[in-house]
This record gives structure tokens, sequence and C-alpha cells, in this order.
């Protein structure tokens, strides 16, 4: 059996499961009661501390729903208008390899060196990125490690084996052709559990030996019984970035009209306010989606005629939401927020009347 | 403040999907306690918007995202802010994976690979889901699994290191 049958076989195993809680709609219902009062908290008081310097005077929290309906919003010169702007299709990373340059010199090799160890269950990865200096060039195939062992004090090549795990994977480019400010990393991976438990051999003054020359790793121990292991040169290729959570920290309000027909459109607007003392990029442009009950509803991305909330204001964008003639459901309230959220990106509601 | 009443929908979910929930945040993180933590701290999240979610998108994905990304990004702070009313009264001592020691060097990876392990063989989702669920590069969830597997699979040629020496 293979390790992935093995895996799948051991998350599958029942005795993973755990009891389910005894009454689990109140304990959730509960939670959420908590987490409604703490936002109103937090909303309240970061709305007292935006009026205090000098926020739009037509700033309101959003109600809750089944509130008292709100008076009409006060018309701003200062909002937004609305664009009808779809939604951005997620972006993919480009993923054409390098082509080989001339192989890179030692001397444009150079510090600093990052040295970084992982260890696990008696295996310890230690990886090490050297940094061009120079012009393009390729690190390639799997360099020697020359050092010095402890015991003897003898300077030698140490007896390697190529890597046996991560060959070729998936997220690394072999060979390592690195661009001037870029970094080429190895992997080299020691190992206790070899030799029935005897003394390790320690190797210090380690250098790494390659077709352009030497590399030094001065800080760098090696401590092992088993026979080393070194794998080959390869660029760490760049991975999409977990999107920030950057709106996290904006308070969103709405100033919505206090009724809206079926069939019609409602206006309002979002006033995103921003509550710390760093402005908050709006580059890229976030998408947002809106809703008024289960059949009315919209995304798009936000008309960023401004790149930034500055620090203790507010931004404000004029919407448009088509109201659906189906109106079953009943909806009191339109909801607006942002797209592609981790769960902590914020919303807010405000009631409206369905006439 | 009108008292929040769950919809009926949404109750239903939670009573029919929690167990299996608990359990995917169990493989996740090795951890009982805070596999509880994070599906109700998930669930919350969700219930507080629900009809939205349950329109736009499938909630199991939605759910699946926050809990992962919980995890991976900041359960510490989740931890702190989590309120339980009463202290749980269940025992959790007779669940005990089959295979202790892959379960064991499970957690032992660091918690990315871990989470794309999980997905990959336990939600049998695709790199290119993974990589939605977790907000990355399909490159990056490529680079973690084989990262995660070659540690495993270094690990279990050495059984006897992992028993004396596992984290």
């Amino acid at each position: 059996m293979n390790l992935e049958e093995d895996l799948r076989r051991t998350l599958a195993d029942e005795r993973i499961a755990l009891p389910g809680w005894p009454d689990p709609v109140t304990q959730v219902r509960d939670g959420i009661r908590r987490r409604r009062r703490r936002a109103v908290i937090v909303a309240a008081l970061a709305a007292v501390a935006a009026v205090a310097i000098g926020t739009p005077t037509t700033l309101r929290l959003a109600a809750a729903p089944g509130g008292p309906p709100p008076a009409e919003p006060v018309p701003s010169p200062s909002v937004i208008p609305f664009v009808a702007i779809p939604t951005p299709p997620a972006t993919t990373e480009p993923s054409s390899p390098r082509p080989t340059e001339a192989p890179c010199a030692s001397d444009q090799l150079g510090p600093p060196t990052k040295v970084w160890s992982e260890g696990a269950a008696g295996h310890t990865f230690t990886t090490i990125e050297v940094r061009n200096s120079g012009a393009r060039c390729t690190l390639a195939g799997t360099p020697s490690v020359v050092a010095t062992d402890k015991k003897t004090n003898r300077r030698a090549t140490v007896p390697t084996l190529p890597a046996s795990y991560g060959a070729d994977s998936e997220g690394r480019e072999y060979p390592a052709t690195v661009y001037p400010g870029d970094g080429a990393r190895v992997e080299i991976v020691t190992a206790m559990g070899c030799a029935g438990g005897a003394d390790p051999a320690i190797y210090i003054d380690v250098a790494l030996r390659y077709a352009g020359g030497e590399h030094r790793v001065d800080t760098l121990e090696l401590q092992t019984t088993c026979q080393i292991e070194v794998g080959r040169w390869y660029r760490e290729l760049p991975a999409a970035a977990t999107p920030p959570p950057r709106f996290a920290t904006l308070l969103v309000s709405l100033e919505a009209p206090g009724s809206v027909r079926a069939g019609t459109n409602v206006n309002f607007v979002v006033v995103l306010t921003n509550p710390t003392g760093e402005p908050i990029s709006l580059d890229p442009c976030p998408s947002y989606t809106m809703n008024f009950g289960k059949f009315s509803y919209a995304y798009g991305q936000l008309n960023c005629l401004v790149d930034q909330v500055p620090p203790h204001q507010s931004v404000r964008f004029a919407m448009i939401l088509p109201i659906s003639a189906e109106t079953a459901d009943k909806p009191d309230h339109v909801t607006w927020g942002f797209l592609n959220d981790d769960g902590d990106a914020p919303y807010a509601s405000a009631p409206v009347r369905l006439e | 403040m009108a008292k929040w009443q769950a919809p009926p929908s949404f109750e239903e979910y939670v009573r029919d999907r929690h167990v299996e929930l608990l359990r995917f945040a169990h493989a996740l993180t090795g951890d009982r306690h805070l596999a509880d933590d994070l599906v109700q701290d998930a669930l919350e999240r969700t219930g507080m918007r629900w009809e939205r979610i349950r329109r736009q998108e499938d909630p199991e994905g939605y759910l699946r995202r926050i809990i992962v990304n919980r995890h991976l990004s900041r359960w510490r702070s989740l931890r702190r802010e989590r309120l339980v009313a009463e202290p749980p009264e269940r025992s959790y001592a007779d669940a005990e994976p089959p295979d202790q020691v892959l379960w064991q060097l499970l957690g032992t990876l660091p918690r990315r690979q871990r989470a794309v392990l999980v997905l990959r063989f336990y939600e049998d989702l695709s790199e290119v889901q993974v990589a939605a669920t977790l907000g990355c590069s399909v490159g990056a969830v490529k680079s973690y699994g084989s990262r995660g597997m070659a540690r495993l699979r270094a690990a279990m040629a050495e059984p006897r290191v992992v028993k004396d020496g596992a984290r």
C-alpha cells in the first residue's frame, strides 16, 4: 500500500470522528448573539469617534433587521457614483520557465546567505539560499559538500547521496536561473536514525562546491548518523500571496431609503470608514456583493475613483441594486459586503421596507 | 436590538453537518478541542450571513475555507476570544486513529502542508480547489503537498525514530 492510500485510510477512519454537540443549534445561536452584541458596541464606538473628527453627518449605523425604518439619507456631493463594473476573474500565476543562463560564479553569490532548518521525526531539512548580486546566471545540478569533520579535524568532500525526497517538487524550478537579487536554494537532509544510535558525525566550516566555484556557509553545522542527502539547486516559484485581510478593519455602514417597490431599483450609499491611523488601500479595487432578499442580488467591483480610505475618514460609494419582481421571501433589509472574504471582511445591512 | 433567530435552513444545516465539520477540523488540526473551537467559530460566522452564503455558493466550501484559514492564520486569537458558557463534558479518550504512526507524523508537519494533505486526501479536493480554499496559487499547493509527502515518506522509512522521537 502506498503512502497516499495510507493517508486516505488514516484520515477516513471512523475513530477520527468526534462526538456531536448535545444541542448544536443553541450553541451556535448563542455564539452568534454574543458576536452581534459585540459588533454593535464596536460599531457604535467607532461611529462616535468618526463623528468627533468630522466625518459626514449623514453617516449612520446599519440598523438591525426588524428595527425602526430609517429616515431618508441626506444627499451628499461626496458620493462616488455607481458604475456597474463586473467582478474581475481570478488571476493565475504565470508559469513559463526561465531560460538557462551562464553558470553562476562564486563572486556573484553573496552574502547574505540564508540558512534555516525544519525538523520532522528525526530528520533535519536544512535549506541554504544564496542571493545573486551579479548578472543573470544559472545554478544547476547538485552541489558537493566540503566540510571539516570535527572529530578528525580533516577537511574533505563529504560523501553524500542525491536527495530522495522532494525531487522535481512542484513550486520549484530546476535548474535555478536567478536574476539580480533573486535567491537560489538547495536542501540538505541529515538524520539521526542510523548507525544504531552511535555518536553522530559533526561537520563544520561547510561549503557548497558547484560548477562556478565554492560558497562557504560558515554558520552551518551538520550533525548526522545517516549519510547526508543533498538536493539540486532550485528557484522557489513565487506563490500568489494569501490576500491580506486589508478590509477587515474597515467599518461598513449603509445609507438606504426607507422603502422600495418591487421591479424598481434601490439606490443606497455604502460608507467605508477607516477607524485606524493608517490609510487602507483600495488598490487592487475590491469586489462586493449586495442583496435584498433571496431574489435580488448583484456582484461587482467598486468604482475606485479613490485609491485609499484615508486615516479616520470615510469614502462613500453610490450603489444601485435592481429589485426583482419576485419578492415571495418578503425581504426587509438590504445587505452589502466585500466579496471573497475569509469570514472577516466587513459587511452591513440596513432596513428597507418593501412597498 | 432584536434577538437573532437562526433561519430554519441554517438550524437544519448545523444539526446535519456539524459532526462532519468536527471531523474535518480534527483531521486538519489533530486537536479535538481546537477542532471544536474552529467549527463553532466557523458556524457562527456562517450563520451571521447565512442567506447570502446559501444563495451565492456552496456553504460547505465556505465553511471549509473559514476553518482552514482561521486555523492557519489566527487560531491563537480565536482561542482567546472564544466564550464557552459551560465546559464540555465529553471524553475523547476512546478516539484513536488506526495508523498511529502516520497520525502522529501528520502532527509534525507544518500546518499549511498538513492542510494541503487533508484537503487533498480527506476531502478529495483537486489542487485547484485546494488553492481556492487556501487562497494561494496552484503552484504553492503542489509545493506544500510534495514537501509534506516527502517528509512523511522520509519519516516512515525510519519507524524506530518515529517511535522515539516524534514531536
